[in-house]
């Protein structure tokens, strides 16, 4: 499977809330980062840390959803989703857009990363390559 | 004898409310605390690998010790873990006029701290 497909099929699974077969997609020693300026930016390792950030965002909201908008190679699979919620205490509506970078390795994501923006995603990616 | 009851005074910095143009208001309070001004210094001057990163955590960490409101569409946010969220999934307009607040309430109540 192309590293497209992985990501595809890995928030297909999401979506249909089928958690094993999305992690099944995702390598046991993945490593995430939110968004690079967040004042408490860290890496989550492995299956669990990818558990504890998904809990922490998605906890902060009632009735969150996300839905993927385009993925595409660009040395890595750069994705764009659309996110919406409700603030869990004011009820308060989010929509935003977030993109995505991961690496895929043998059928699995091992590392993602998040952005508010493709620029900043694209940026990264660009970085990445001239390192 | 009647127990004697000592009730402290509690001082409340005064809190300056911005407007957007659709209506949406950022309230801030009127005070920093001399801990997160040498924070918000350290993390302006830090990683110095990325002073664009570095520079958004000194927004984020200003957002986050001074805004205790945000009326959207006439809801208020008030929670700080809310508050910090709502901020991480803002549009790039919503971020920059909120960034404009943040310089303009620091160029009002903190003119000693270097606005981001």
């Amino acid at each position: 499977m192309e590293g497209v497909d992985v990501v595809r099929a890995a928030f297909d699974a999401f979506q249909r809330g089928d958690e094993p077969a999305m992690f099944a997609l995702v390598s046991e020693d993945v490593v995430v980062r939110q968004f690079p300026d967040q004042l408490d930016v860290r890496d989550y390792r492995g299956h669990a840390g990818l558990r504890e950030m998904m809990a922490t965002w998605i906890g902060t909201w009632d009735d969150w959803s996300i839905e993927l908008l385009s993925a595409w190679d660009v040395a890595g699979v750069l994705a764009s989703a659309s996110q919406r919620g409700r603030g869990s205490g004011s009820g308060v509506p989010m929509r935003a857009e977030v993109t995505f970078v991961f690496e895929v390795h043998e059928g699995k994501i091992r590392r993602w990363r998040m952005f508010h923006t493709e620029r900043e995603a694209l940026d990264a990616v660009g970085a990445d390559a001239q390192a | 004898m009647a127990a004697r009851r000592t009730r402290r005074a509690r001082l409340k910095a005064p809190e300056s409310s911005y407007a957007d143009a659709e209506g949406n208001v950022l309230t801030l309070r009127g005070s920093l605390t001399p801990a997160s001004r040498r924070q918000y210094a350290e993390t302006l001057a830090g990683n110095p690998l990325s002073r664009e990163d570095a520079w958004q955590r000194a927004v984020e960490l200003l957002f986050e010790r001074l805004v205790v409101r945000w009326e959207i569409a006439d809801e208020p946010i008030t929670r700080q873990r809310e508050l910090l969220a709502r901020f991480r999934a803002a549009s790039p307009e919503e971020r920059s006029w909120a960034r404009d607040v943040l310089r303009e309430h620091c160029a009002e109540h903190f003119p000693d701290v270097q606005a981001p």
